[in-house]
């Protein structure tokens, strides 16, 4: 037996083991997920294209952002004994960036000073220029190091796309355009150099060199005030006067003439840049007849910018809810003077107004009623007022329902249908004890839905018909609130129930399956007439079968049966197929009378089997051989005329 | 010997009961599975109410007050889209996560500006965790009110169609990112490139609807990387969470165990456990007292 239990485990077990990954992929042609640590690590052309990306911010900045570009790398994947390859390129590759941006700075600063004829300072800027564009060379040829590094690390791993050689090409063809890109500076550079150099033979050499002081009155200064520049052009001789003086910031030119003494002055309101200085530039192109005699001269200082940082705070309320004004606090630190600052808010970008605020300010908006229930996000930019700087800020806050306590209850707990109907009552009130009155209440029974409404005590009551159905049903009640900031509440409750139209339905199936039991179990077995008895007889007398006998709960022997007896239920079998089987308060005359209609000629044969089973039966007498052979000539005698009806 | 050989099946069929019902099937998205394929750990995280049944059920439920997380690997029937949507439009919160599933069948019901296209993998070669098929999401739309949102790892995801502009895009794959139709895991020409919304939402009626592309993102091997838990606790927002177990895709296991539960659960209810036992002592009372009568013809004569 353990054995067989054993094939059994087994074979469960095995079965178990060889159903369940089935299970994962056999119900899709892509499979919905794999295990994140059993996959293997696996590298793409990708990776090289974005190093092409990267090369190109580099060639160019107008299109592509290398700092936000490399700021994804963070983000990337790599492989650990990639790390260190690529954290050196991406070292080197933002090296080459900034000289390539100081190379392109200094020209841009050098061609500045070649329009404002400031040849000296434009050669000066082409010195800096050239020193970032060989510190980019070196950077360059490392680089071009790394990505040979790069692609031989490469090689080591299986790529998994066609596209590898495609991205190598593509990596050396940009490195190919940033050495173009850094011959291309150069060439800049020695163009402009050359072009300085002539304009400092034409308006430096031979010429009567100038100079431009620059002062101002205060090296600090409020934005939007009005500063004083002032200073002096002159020569190593002599102060050059009534010479036109120009002077830039922040793209807003201002010209004035030099006075008797050669001074210059001008009056320059700052711009309202929040920021933390701003360049001035003065300079003196020579015009007319100075242009044969004087060099030209430049001058910058920077000013730096005041202004008053502003803090905004929003104060909202933590909950809010549809349909129901939401409060909010502004407070602006520092207030302005006698002035209000122009605030604008927005709810989930949706712009509410713009209002004046001094320091404090607090409004409400009516959220929409069908605003959606979670968080939301509230905003506030304040503008920049004169010395005040702008400044912005956001808050989540949360939207909601207010409470409702909804209980709902039946009576009585168990329903005796159809003699009592179950009714649904309960309560709505908002907390802690404000009833909620005149409120639609719907409940629902399967498909059949019943109304009622709260009082003023925020009660409802409601008498229902229970489905048909067996012992319990659900009862949904949902209560409609009709103010947006409310929810629709839904509860639910059981009805237990006793169906007297069921029990009496089942109480009918009941009986006739006892009906159809009694005609399968009624049936007494037919056994062979030869069968011999397997057991001695026991002696069916009175005296050994006494009442406490038989209330005893000990099993009680098998009972012998008289093989004439045998013989007649045998008969019986034969009978009870035209007639139905003998009920357990029919005596065996009694069955004979009931069936003998239907016996035709066996009639006769029957009764006399009838007589000798009831003899052996209820006399305790034991047939003889010759008792059983007559008994068994008269069951012969039955079969055979019955069956051959 | 004959007596011999039942004992032993039926020791057998009962020892394969008790298994077949102690032993969790790996069912992928079950509650129940704790392996790596399992929704366990997302139970253990969040505090949800397991939905097994139908959802004509959630008609028990407060719309306003509760949001169903929905992953449909069996498709809804129309009694059950009908409760769906009116669960929704009466101001529940669905979250559709569906890659391969039904989920389209869900969508073209709500006639919504988002579909689900099934027709191929989303991969990411740069933006990862060890391979491409588990692709991190780093692009999230500032609409997406969510704190802490900075990545999210998908596994085996598909991506988003959207229709018109009803629907708001929270979420996109990397621009590096491509749909592999071909199941290849490499990129072939003629693929579509990224970005690809991987998370959009729409009003419907009363409620709102966000539809993900990967339900895999809240496995429990998945669930604690990045902030993929954070995201689906933001998107249920301080709603119960109904989670559906009834629409994953089971086996030949999990519907014997589950058929078992049903019964067992069945017959040991307290409303039909009396009407059973009346039922068994109805014909075993018959029996007794036919063996009680028998006898005593007997013995009468």
């Amino acid at each position: 037996m353990a054995g067989g239990c054993m094939k059994l485990f087994t074979f469960i077990i095995l079965a178990m083991v060889l159903i369940q990954p089935l299970t994962v992929y056999a119900y899709s042609n892509i499979p919905l997920h794999e295990d994140p640590e059993a996959v293997g690590v696996e590298v793409d052309a990708s990776l090289l294209f974005y190093y092409a990306l990267l090369f190109k911010a580099i060639l160019y900045p107008e299109d592509y952002n290398l700092t936000s570009l490399i700021e994804l790398y963070r983000d990337m994947y790599v492989p650990s004994d990639l790390e260190y390859i690529l954290s050196r390129m991406n070292e080197l590759i933002i090296s080459l960036d900034k000289d390539v941006n100081e190379t392109r700075f200094h020209i841009g600063h050098a061609m500045d000073y070649i329009n404002f004829k400031a040849f000296k300072e434009a050669l000066e800027e082409l010195y800096e220029a050239r020193v970032s564009l060989a510190h980019a060379n070196i950077t360059y040829q490392d680089l071009l190091e790394a990505i040979d590094e790069l692609l031989r690390a490469f090689s080591k791993y299986k790529v998994v796309d066609g596209r590898f050689t495609e991205a190598r090409d593509e990596l050396r063809n940009l490195s190919q355009e940033i050495e173009a890109l850094l011959k291309l500076l150069l060439t800049q550079i020695e163009s402009l150099e050359e072009e300085s150099e002539h304009g400092y033979q034409l308006y430096y050499e031979g010429k009567e060199e100038t100079f431009l002081t620059i002062y101002v009155n205060s090296s600090e200064a409020w934005v939007g005030s009005v500063i004083q520049v002032y200073g002096r052009l002159y020569t190593r001789n002599t102060s050059l006067s009534y010479r036109v003086i120009r002077l830039h910031v922040e793209g807003v030119e201002y010209t004035t003439v030099s006075n008797a003494s050669g001074d210059y002055s001008f009056d320059v309101r700052l711009p309202y840049v929040y920021r933390d200085s701003v360049l001035v530039t003065v300079y003196y192109i020579p015009s007319e007849r100075d242009v044969e005699v004087y060099a030209p001269a430049i001058n910058k200082t920077v000013v730096k910018l005041l202004y008053i940082r502003t803090s905004v705070s929003i104060e909202v309320d933590e909950k809010a809810y549809p349909g129901l004004p939401l409060n909010i606090t502004i407070s602006l630190s520092p207030s302005a003077v006698n002035m209000s600052r122009r605030v604008s808010i927005y709810i989930d970008d949706v712009f509410m107004g713009r209002f004046p605020v001094r320091d404090r300010f607090s409004t409400s908006f009516t959220l929409p009623p069908d605003t959606v229930i979670g968080r939301h996000i509230i905003g506030v930019d304040v503008e920049a007022y004169k010395e005040y700087a702008p400044a912005k800020t956001y808050r989540f806050f949360t939207v909601t329902y207010m409470d409702i306590d909804f209980e709902i209850d039946v009576s009585p707990k168990v329903v005796i249908y159809p003699i009592v109907k179950p009714t649904i009552h309960g309560r709505a009130v908002v907390p802690p004890d404000k009833p909620f009155a005149d409120r639609l209440v719907q409940i629902y029974v399967d498909s059949t839905v019943y109304e009622a409404y709260t009082s003023g005590i925020g009660y409802f009551s409601i008498s229902i018909d229970p489905p048909f159905t067996i012992v319990s049903f659900t009862v949904r009640a949902t209560i409609h609130p009709g103010e947006a900031w409310y929810p629709k509440v839904t509860k639910v409750v059981q009805v237990y129930t006793v169906n007297l139209y069921l029990l009496l339905l089942i109480g009918l199936l009941l009986l006739g399956s006892i009906y159809v039991l009694n005609r399968v179990l009624g049936r007494r077995p037919v056994e062979t007439v030869e069968e011999a008895p397997r057991r001695e007889r026991r002696v069916r007398i009175v005296e050994d079968v006494v009442i406490p006998t038989l209330i005893s709960r000990r099993p009680k022997p098998p009972v012998e049966r008289d093989p004439v007896v045998n013989i007649y239920y045998s008969a019986v079998k034969i009978v009870s197929d035209k007639v139905g089987s003998p009920s357990y308060d029919e005596t065996l005359r009694e069955y004979f009378r009931r069936a003998s209609p239907a016996l035709g000629d066996a009639r006769d044969a029957f009764w006399r089997l009838t007589l000798m089973a009831e003899k052996f039966l209820y006399s305790g007498y034991k047939s003889t051989e010759e008792d059983v052979s007559l008994a068994r000539s008269y069951y012969e005698e039955v079969r055979r005329i019955l069956h051959e009806e | 010997m004959r007596s011999r050989l039942f004992l032993i099946l039926v020791s057998g069929v009962m020892a394969s009961l008790i298994l077949l019902v102690y032993v969790v099937p790996l069912i992928d998205f079950s509650i129940d599975n704790p392996w790596w394929n399992g929704y366990y750990m997302l139970g253990k995280r969040l505090d949800t109410d397991i939905m097994n049944t139908p959802l004509t059920g959630l008609s028990s439920y407060s719309p306003r007050e509760t949001c169903l997380i929905l992953m449909p690997y069996t498709p809804l029937n129309s009694r059950e889209l009908t409760a769906l949507s009116s669960y929704v439009s009466d101001g529940g919160l669905l979250i559709l996560l569906s890659d391969y599933g039904y989920g389209n069948l869900v969508l073209e019901y709500m006639d919504a500006p988002v579909r689900i296209n099934e027709s191929g993998m989303l991969i990411d070669p740069l933006f990862k965790y060890r391979n491409g098929r588990l692709p991190k999401i780093i692009d999230f739309s500032e609409e997406l009110h969510i704190e802490n949102i900075s990545e999210v790892y998908l596994n085996h995801a598909s991506i988003l169609v959207i229709l018109d502009n009803r629907a708001t895009v929270y979420a996109s794959s990397s621009s590096f990112s491509y749909f592999d139709l071909d199941l290849d895991s490499a990129y072939d020409e003629g693929e579509p490139q990224g970005p690809f919304p991987i998370l959009a939402g729409f009003r419907y009626g009363e409620g709102y609807v966000y539809v993900m592309s990967d339900p895999s993102f809240l496995l429990n091997s998945m669930i604690d990387k990045g902030d993929n838990l954070n995201l689906i606790e933001g998107l249920a927002g301080d709603r119960r969470i109904i989670l559906d177990q009834y629409h994953l895709k089971t086996n030949i296991h999990y519907r014997i165990r589950e058929f078992l539960l049903t019964i067992y659960g069945l017959l040991g209810s307290i409303y039909i456990l009396p009407y059973l036992i009346v039922a068994l002592i109805i014909p075993v009372s018959y029996v007794i007292l036919r063996r009680f009568y028998m006898s005593e013809v007997c013995i009468n004569g």
